[in-house]
């Protein structure tokens, strides 16, 4: 049987209920007419064909049924095999043009994975829960002084926040386990990290024991034998895992029995190793010794907004129960209002600010990268447009081919985002290596499900960026046009519009992260400048704590310390020696001082017992008076130094030497009235960070005030070499004046270098982020200016038969780019003045619009876009006229 | 059709429809005609019963369907084998020869096959 197409095929354009029908209908007719040519009566023939054909309702459902089936599954396959297509066909034309995949790939791998690393950093810090049961209702509670300054809690005022506020299931309080001690166990003295806590710590953390049980009421009293739970950590390192029963070991010279092991993984504050109950010591009753950290658990319910202000007026009525007596002179110590602050917001603290900077300079890292792509692969567009006219005419609709550039696009992007989760886990294995220490909950940072949830979202927006502008602009040039004229590209002006913004726009971002680095450069270069008031090379440093056990007082304690220096002295090759409270970098004990002869009688100081060594190993001046003799006892009158600063804070004008003063609550002789005259002036030292003023600092003589606070740090110079070649000799000296004391050797430099590695963190990565943006930039430039050499070619050809000069056809190829860069420039330099008011918190000696960097920076990325756009514009200059012409 | 023309077999309408497409694109009256005359009406099939047929084996991809213009000027559907579709017939037909030839083996036999 033979038979003629329809035109078009109409399968699917004909409804199932119509096609069904008609089919039926035509079988019945064709049959009807058969039977009368066998001789039936026409309508008898019809009514015949129908009875034959059966039950036409149902025949027809029947059909229906499977006919609907039937093109749900075509349609599905259909749109596989498309999909399949275009992926072969990107995969295809990818392979082709290496050079512009291994490039794209690159940019994207760097622009992902440094997004990727940087989220889970900010995913692990600043979003994830703690690790504790419903942490949301977990707080930090600070005392906050008149000038709103936070401050630790004293112990009577924890004490009536915990009796009295209902905002909260529990309020605890734990000391900063600051202080190391040593722990013998099993023979061997160790350093470890002690903190007390108060009744309910473990509990507010929801901690319970994992071995072993929590503290019992009976030890949690004055008086009480002493008991620890120590960390799982430490059980496992340092006792072997040993059974409970019976396992004791001596912490700081006191004879302790093990209870308990907290829950693996457990370790509040950070670093712990062992908790005690701080209930077994007496606690002073001062209402201005800010000595512990309070945290809460919130009732169910309960707001922060709520336990703040009902912590505001409990704390308002210290001042009324306390005599105005008391209050004057330690206003700065004096609890005003209390701050109730989310723990996890609390532990991030700083280091919040400068993740989120980093957060958004990855960000500005991806859009360079973007905007490179966008304008390579509009670029390559040009030189496609005539494969795609052809696609088109061939019949591929407009939405097809977007498809199918686009698929191009995405397929880059998820390969870039693959090879950049590659380069993420490898970073975030890296970063406890880069990142400062005391980086909080470093633990957490890890790439999981939701940091590959964020790439997959950095992969499509890149997808989307990349790939959709190119997409429809390429897929609308018309095609007569195109495939008459057999030109290379479209319209060159609407072109050059394009790429030019392309390229200001990736010059603007460039811009902005390279003024960001550039100004945390200037700022690191700064604090490195600072004069710090003392030497910081070749000195070593030996912090020490004797064991409150065998030292329990002052006078103990200055013996010890007196046998250290003698011992230090004595060994051979070590130059000179000194004691002091605390080597730079520390923290000081700071308090209230009074003063006399000044305008008000007591100011705020910072206080160092020493041995005149210290000045003299680093090189501390002085610069008026004398100096102590090392000879001090108590018993004579009692001597002091202060340093310039306190000087001129105290007693402006006037002359310090033979005026008065007496320690704060720090002091023993205080509460004698022990005062102690001044008896000469040092230079000022910045002790506790380089970017800080000196602190305003007197100095009592070891042997004469003795002191409450225990560890002291030795300094020392070597007679030749660099001193930290004395240490194991030092450590030997030191043995055989107490075995049993924990030694932490160090060198001023080290200390410096460690109180600098936050700093540094930021701006090395932010140095990499824009010497990355600058990198992109320069190769998106060199691209676009390439491309465009290239559609040229001919144009310059003639040019040159014309007589152009070189110089003059160069100029010709690169007069957009470079005033595009220059409206970069313009349009970078407003977003940086911008933007970086919001690094002001982490720039220092340097104002966020310092000219200098501005300048330097516009010129570094002027000079590179140059260059970048120079290399190709050589090749354009090279042209052969004659080559050329013969080319088309 | 005679009173003694057999109830068609179960899944046999596949294999006739099938072979009756193998020589060239048809529509369902033409198929059904075809049938009917090369069995010599040998099968009672109820006419409309084709049509069902021929739709599950174009959604199996066994057959292929078009609407054209036959040449008395009609439209119609015509059917016609996939790939797949040859194949399958090419196994339908060696299976049905096999059943065939055991059958007649046991029909015809002259004597007790050998225990």
């Amino acid at each position: 049987m033979r038979r003629r197409r329809l035109t078009r095929p109409v399968l699917h354009a004909v409804p199932v209920r119509e096609d069904v029908a008609r089919e039926l209908h035509h079988h019945v007719e064709e049959r009807a007419m058969e039977l009368v040519a066998a001789g039936w009566a026409p309508d008898a023939a019809r009514a015949e064909a129908e009875r034959l054909l059966g039950n036409r309702v149902a025949i027809e459902s029947e059909m229906q049924t499977i006919e609907r089936a039937s093109r749900r599954a075509r349609r599905r396959a259909g749109m596989l095999e498309s999909v399949l297509q275009d992926l072969k066909f990107a995969g295809r034309t990818l392979r082709r043009s290496p050079g512009y995949t291994l490039v794209a790939l690159l940019t994207l791998l760097l622009g992902i994975g440094a997004n990727t690393a940087v989220f889970s950093v900010v995913n692990g810090v600043l979003l994830r829960p703690l690790p504790y049961p419903e942490p949301e209702r977990l707080v930090r509670v600070w005392e906050v002084n008149p000038a709103g300054d936070r401050m630790g809690s004293a112990w009577r005022n924890f004490a009536d926040w915990r009796d009295r506020a209902q905002s909260f299931d529990a309020l605890v309080a734990h000391d900063n386990g600051g202080g190391t001690i040593s722990v013998v166990a099993g023979g061997v003295a160790e350093r470890a990290r002690s903190v007390l806590v108060s009744r309910g710590f473990f509990e507010v953390l929801g901690a319970v024991p994992a071995v072993g049980r929590d503290f019992a009421p009976e030890e949690q009293v004055l008086g009480a034998a002493p008991v620890v739970v120590v960390s799982h950590a430490f059980w496992t390192t340092r006792l072997g895992a040993a059974p409970l029963e019976g396992l004791r070991l001596n912490a700081d010279g006191l004879d302790v029995a093990v209870v308990g092991v907290a829950p693996a993984g457990f370790s509040y504050p950070e670093g712990t190793d062992l908790w005690v109950p701080m209930e077994i010591f007496e606690q002073t009753q001062s209402r201005t010794a800010h000595n512990w950290r309070t945290l809460g658990r919130l009732a169910s319910g309960a707001s922060i907004t709520q336990a703040d202000a009902e912590l505001d007026a409990i704390t308002a009525s210290f001042l009324e129960v306390s005599s105005a007596a008391n209050v004057d002179g330690t206003s700065a110590f004096w609890p005003a209002q209390a701050e109730v602050v989310g723990l996890r917001e609390a532990m991030v603290g700083n280091t919040r600010r400068a993740l989120l900077i980093l957060l958004g300079a990855a960000g500005l890292v991806l859009l360079v990268a973007c905007t490179n792509l966008a304008s390579t692969t509009l670029a390559r567009g040009t030189a496609r447009v005539r494969e795609l006219a052809v696609r088109r005419s061939l019949g591929a609709g407009r939405a097809r081919v977007i498809r199918q550039l686009f698929t191009e696009s995405l397929m880059l992007a998820v390969l870039g985002a693959a090879l950049g989760t590659g380069l993420a886990v490898w970073l975030v294995r890296l970063l406890p290596l880069l990142a400062p220490e005391g980086f909080p909950r470093l633990d957490q940072v890890r790439v999981d499900g939701s940091v590959l949830a964020f790439t997959v979202a950095a992969a499509v927006l890149t997808a989307v960026l990349t790939g959709l502008l190119p997409a429809l602009r390429d897929s609308a040039g018309e095609l007569a046009g195109t495939l008459r004229s057999g030109a290379r590209g479209g319209s060159g002006r609407r072109e050059h519009r394009v790429w030019s913004g392309l390229v200001a726009l990736e010059v603007a971002l460039a811009l902005t992260l390279l003024v960001g680095s550039g100004l945390l450069l200037r700022s690191f270069w700064s604090v490195l400048a600072v004069d710090p008031g003392y030497v910081t090379e070749d000195v070593l440093t030996v912090s020490i704590s004797p064991p409150a056990g065998r030292y329990p007082d002052g006078a103990t304690r200055t013996r010890f310390f007196q046998a250290v220096l003698e011992t230090a002295e004595a060994v051979p090759g070590v130059a000179r020696v000194g004691l002091a409270s605390a080597a730079p970098i520390a923290q000081l004990g700071n308090g209230r001082v009074d003063v006399s002869q000044a305008a008000t009688p007591f100011a705020t100081g910072y206080y160092q017992l020493v041995t005149p060594g210290y000045f003299d190993v680093l090189g501390i001046p002085l610069v008026r008076g004398r100096m102590f003799d090392g000879g001090e006892v108590p018993d004579q009158p009692h001597v002091a130094l202060v340093n310039q600063a306190f000087a001129d804070a105290v007693w402006p004008g006037e002359d310090p030497i033979g005026k008065r003063l007496t320690g704060g609550g720090m002091d023993e002789y205080y509460e004698q009235d022990r005062w102690a005259t001044v008896i000469g002036v040092v230079g000022n030292v910045r002790q506790r960070a380089l970017t800080d003023d000196p602190e305003l600092t007197y100095y009592f003589p070891l042997g004469q005030r003795l002191q409450r606070t225990r560890s002291m740090s030795v300094v020392l110079t070597a007679s030749a070499g660099p001193p930290v070649a004395l240490a194991p000799a030092v450590r030997q000296a030191l043995a055989r004046v107490d075995g049993e004391v924990p030694l932490g050797f160090s060198t001023i430099e080290e200390r410096l270098a460690g109180a600098l590695t936050e700093r540094r963190f930021t701006l090395t990565l932010l140095l990499g982020f824009a010497g990355l943006a600058l990198l992109l930039a320069c190769v998106g430039i060199y691209g676009v200016v390439s491309y465009a050499v290239e559609r040229r070619t001919k144009e310059i050809g003639i040019r040159m038969a014309l007589g152009a000069e070189p110089v003059a056809v160069r100029r010709l190829v690169r007069r957009h780019f470079l005033g595009a860069t220059a409206i970069g420039l313009l349009v970078g330099g407003a977003a940086a003045l911008w933007l970086t008011r919001l690094l002001e918190a982490l720039l220092f000696g340097v104002a966020p619009a310092d000219p200098l960097t501005f300048a330097a920076m516009v010129l570094v990325l002027a000079g590179a876009a140059w260059t970048a756009s120079y290399l190709p514009s050589l090749r354009a200059s090279r042209v052969s006229p004659m080559e050329t012409m013969r080319a088309e | 059709m005679t009173d003694r023309s057999m109830e068609l077999l179960k899944g046999t309408l596949d294999v006739l429809i099938l072979k009756t497409v193998s020589w060239g694109p048809l529509h369902g009256y033409a198929i059904s005609r075809t049938i009917r005359s090369a069995t010599e009406e040998a099968f009672r099939v109820e006419e409309g019963a084709l049509y069902p047929a021929l739709r599950r084996l174009e959604k199996k991809g066994l057959l292929k369907s078009e609407w054209a213009t036959t040449e008395t000027g009609r439209d119609a559907r015509f059917y016609e084998l996939t790939r797949e579709g040859k194949a399958a017939l090419r196994r339908d037909v060696r299976d049905w020869g096999r059943y065939v030839e055991a059958m007649g083996r046991v029909l015809y036999a002259t004597a007790p096959a050998a225990a």
